[in-house]
């Protein structure tokens, strides 16, 4: 083992302790290493706290070949045959046999990745692109590796169905992204659109089906083309090969609602995710509409994520927006941008969770934050007017006025 | 037509007869106040025209004093309109300082605040730039054989005394200065057309990416702007003969400076507005060849109304009907607009780059 692979050990006592903050320094470093190796236990050791903090990852040729698969990942103990699921131990092998297949276009992969240092969506699509259908052809005609069982705690039998059904959705996938950038940039997705999309998968088993439907249903909830397709797919008039697959599919997204982690603590991030799980149960309340067990576990994920949801504002208020503003008066533009930015982002955050319920706690803890943003006698003007922006942002301008 | 004091009206149709009458935007950075106009009403009191929120056609028009009986203002807009108040006439430049000395105070944030700080020193810089300017050219066109000679020439010939000459030689090269206008090129309206022409550019280049409406709407945009830079292209030949002949148009300022000053301001008044739109365009396509339609609706509820006084003004006649503005947004297009916060961030961060 090498020097570094002792670092990593000693590390890891460290990290258990380490502040949020240190953590996802450290977790930043490791995801630039070229070749993780031990890094990536330490890393799968800290997953409870990085689920809670979901600190930015950089875009690797792993981490793209699979970010279609995001909302399916499972931890192994959690994976079934029966589920719509990807267990993550399978990424690192069929992510390195991808690699393995093709080494040129591999390394060409590769320097595309350098090229582009920012970590966003127009990256992910410029090496997807490339990646995707290579890895679908890669995954389709794949031979196990020796290791894998090892590698990835499956059976062998696992193998070629999970490798078919991830390499027959990974074939389209650029066409999905393009819907998803497009649903982004405000373009409503038309039935047409979504059925010339899902046309190629009309002989798709079930199992690589309720994959599309779950990761369909998960990433546009809100689209009104994928309800209908919910719709048409659950209907008694459908084959029991296509109701099957959706059975699947709505089965494992009311479980994610039931088991859905806590807000993320990385504030940018929160209310996407918040909107997302709002948005998927709306869906799947509309989806089991005439199922009254199915709605009573809905309306029992609302209640939970309402309920995860104030208690968190009130710690993101204290902690992540009220708590900076003791350096408010030496703090410098970049700073009081910082500020604003947050308190910003948990409007946005308080915004989308009031849509779950408890609007007048969300008001009880903004009202109890102004005395905080009160300017004082010792402020200076500057101060003064930044303590009046934050409660302009925060508590509206109407009472930002009354503070003044 | 005088308001009850918090009463606002809704006008179907807004076709002002003049550039007055049509009102002076102000930058408010409260979303509902996008595109906000002020004029003076009969009894000289300030009322404001505000785009119809529900991005359907017509104006809303109430007095200043009322706005929190329509709106909760931000606090920047708070001190704007304080300062708005305290303005004996409304007009295009008298709302840029306004606006300006407002930023100052830091309530619109830190980057408006450094933008109106680096304001003063340019405009300062421009002032003196245009000075020496006029100077330069009522010596050319005199055959002076220095600027303080042209000037005592000037006087004598109008039988005034060289100071009021000078005085008035200054008053104008800072009210160019102030309007942008550049006396030392043959069209002293380049930049302010040009700024036009950038946007026409940006708004056609999108036009591929859209269909159905928003091709309809923004195609409508795209001729709305090429009628302004029409009239631009005209204001601009009428500016240049005034700077032709720069001792009667100092005799001219000197007898009737109002008749002078208006018809400089009017350049102004042609292209106010469009700036902002410009601004909020660029700032909405940072990502992305088109604005989202929550903001394309934004940006034609505020086009900016040609009057009827323009076709005496410049030549050019306003449409027969008014502008086609877009309806309210369909429920997708709802999910894609911002948050009230974010839609005041995004004012901020146009208002800085708006001066």
């Amino acid at each position: 083992m090498t020097g570094l692979g002792s670092d990593l050990r000693a590390m890891r006592g460290d990290l258990h302790g380490a502040a949020d903050r240190q953590l996802t320094q450290v977790v930043a470093m490791l995801d630039g290493l070229t070749n993780r190796g031990e890094a990536d236990g330490l890393i799968a050791a800290l997953r409870p706290r990085l689920a809670r903090l979901r600190p930015p990852r950089p875009l690797n040729f792993h981490r793209i070949l699979f970010i279609p698969f995001d909302p399916l990942i499972v931890p192994v103990a959690a994976w079934s045959r029966d589920a719509p699921v990807v267990p993550r131990t399978i990424l690192r092998p069929l992510g390195d046999l991808v690699r393995a297949s093709s080494p040129e276009r591999t390394m060409a992969i590769d320097r595309l990745l350098a090229e582009h240092q920012h970590d966003n969506l127009a990256k992910t699509l410029r090496v997807g692109k490339i990646l995707w259908p290579l890895a679908a052809e890669a995954l389709l005609s794949a031979t196990m590796q020796d290791d894998w069982q090892a590698s990835s705690g499956l059976r062998e039998a696992d193998f070629q169905p999970l490798c078919h059904s991830i390499g027959t959705i990974l074939r389209h996938v650029p066409a999905l992204f393009d819907m998803l950038v497009a649903d982004t940039a405000g373009v409503t997705l038309l039935a047409d659109d979504l059925a010339q999309f899902m046309a190629p998968f009309a002989d798709a088993d079930p199992r690589t089906m309720a994959m599309l439907v779950a990761i369909l249903n998960m990433r546009l909830p809100h689209v009104g083309a994928v309800r209908a397709l919910n719709q048409a797919m659950g209907a008694d008039t459908g084959t029991p090969h296509l109701r099957l697959a959706a059975n699947q599919a709505h089965d494992f997204i009311l479980h994610t609602l039931e088991t859905a982690p806590p807000p993320s603590a990385n504030l940018a991030q929160a209310e996407a995710e918040i909107t997302q799980l709002a948005a998927m149960i709306d869906a799947q309340a509309q989806h089991f509409r005439d199922r009254p067990a199915q709605l009573a576990r809905i309306a029992a994920a609302r209640t939970k994520l309402n309920a995860a949801c104030r208690s968190h504002f009130v710690d993101l208020l204290a902690e992540q927006v009220l708590a900076p503003i003791s350096q408010i008066a030496t703090a410098d533009d970049s700073m009081i941008d910082g500020f604003e930015r947050d308190a910003r982002a948990l409007r946005r955050f308080d915004l989308a969770a009031r849509k779950l319920g408890g609007g007048a706690s969300y008001d009880l803890a903004l009202r109890a934050s102004a005395e905080k943003l009160r300017p004082d006698a010792a402020d200076s003007a500057t101060t003064r007017i930044d303590k009046l922006r934050l409660a302009e942002i925060l508590l509206g301008s109407a009472a930002a006025a009354g503070l003044g | 037509m005088a308001l009850s004091p918090c009463t606002p009206s809704l006008l179907d149709s807004f076709q002002p007869a003049s550039f007055r009458e049509r009102g002076a935007m102000v930058p408010f950075t409260t979303p509902v106040l996008g595109g906000a106009r002020v004029r003076l009403d009969a009894r000289q009191q300030i009322e404001l025209i505000i785009c119809n929120p529900s991005g359907g056609r017509g104006v809303y028009i109430l007095p200043l004093a009322a706005l929190e009986a329509f709106c909760q203002p931000s606090l920047f807009d708070r001190a704007l309109i304080a300062a708005i108040n305290g303005l004996g006439a409304i007009s295009p430049a008298g709302l840029r300082k306004a606006t300006r000395d407002t930023m100052a105070g830091g309530l619109a944030g830190r980057a408006a605040q450094h933008s109106a700080s680096q304001a003063t020193p340019q405009a300062q810089a421009l002032q003196r730039q245009a000075r020496a300017a006029l100077r330069q050219m009522l010596q050319d066109q005199l055959g002076g054989v220095d600027s303080p000679a042209s000037i005592t020439l000037l006087a004598t010939r109008l039988g005034l005394p060289r100071d009021i000459i000078d005085a008035a030689l200054r008053a104008l090269a800072d009210l160019f200065a102030e309007i942008g206008i550049d006396i030392a090129v043959a069209s002293p309206l380049a930049a302010p057309r040009a700024r036009l022409d950038d946007l026409a550019r940006r708004v056609q280049a999108s036009l591929p990416w859209l269909e159905g409406r928003g091709a309809r709407d923004v195609g409508e945009l795209h001729a709305n702007l090429r009628q302004f830079a029409a009239g631009g292209k005209n204001l601009d030949r009428d500016i240049a003969g005034l700077l032709a002949d720069v001792p009667t148009m100092i005799a001219d300022f000197t007898s009737t400076p109002l008749l002078v000053v208006d018809r400089l301001a009017r350049v102004d008044w042609l292209f106010d507005g469009w700036d902002r739109i410009a601004a909020l365009w660029r700032d909405s396509t940072a990502a992305g060849p088109l604005p989202s339609r929550a903001v394309l609706a934004e940006i034609l509820a505020q086009v900016p109304v040609l009057p009827s006084e323009a076709l005496a003004w410049i030549g050019i006649a306003p449409p027969a009907t008014p502008n086609t503005k877009t309806g309210p947004l369909p429920p997708d297009d709802q999910r894609m607009a911002l948050s009230l916060g974010d839609l005041l961030a995004r004012n901020e961060r146009v208002l800085a780059a708006l001066t």
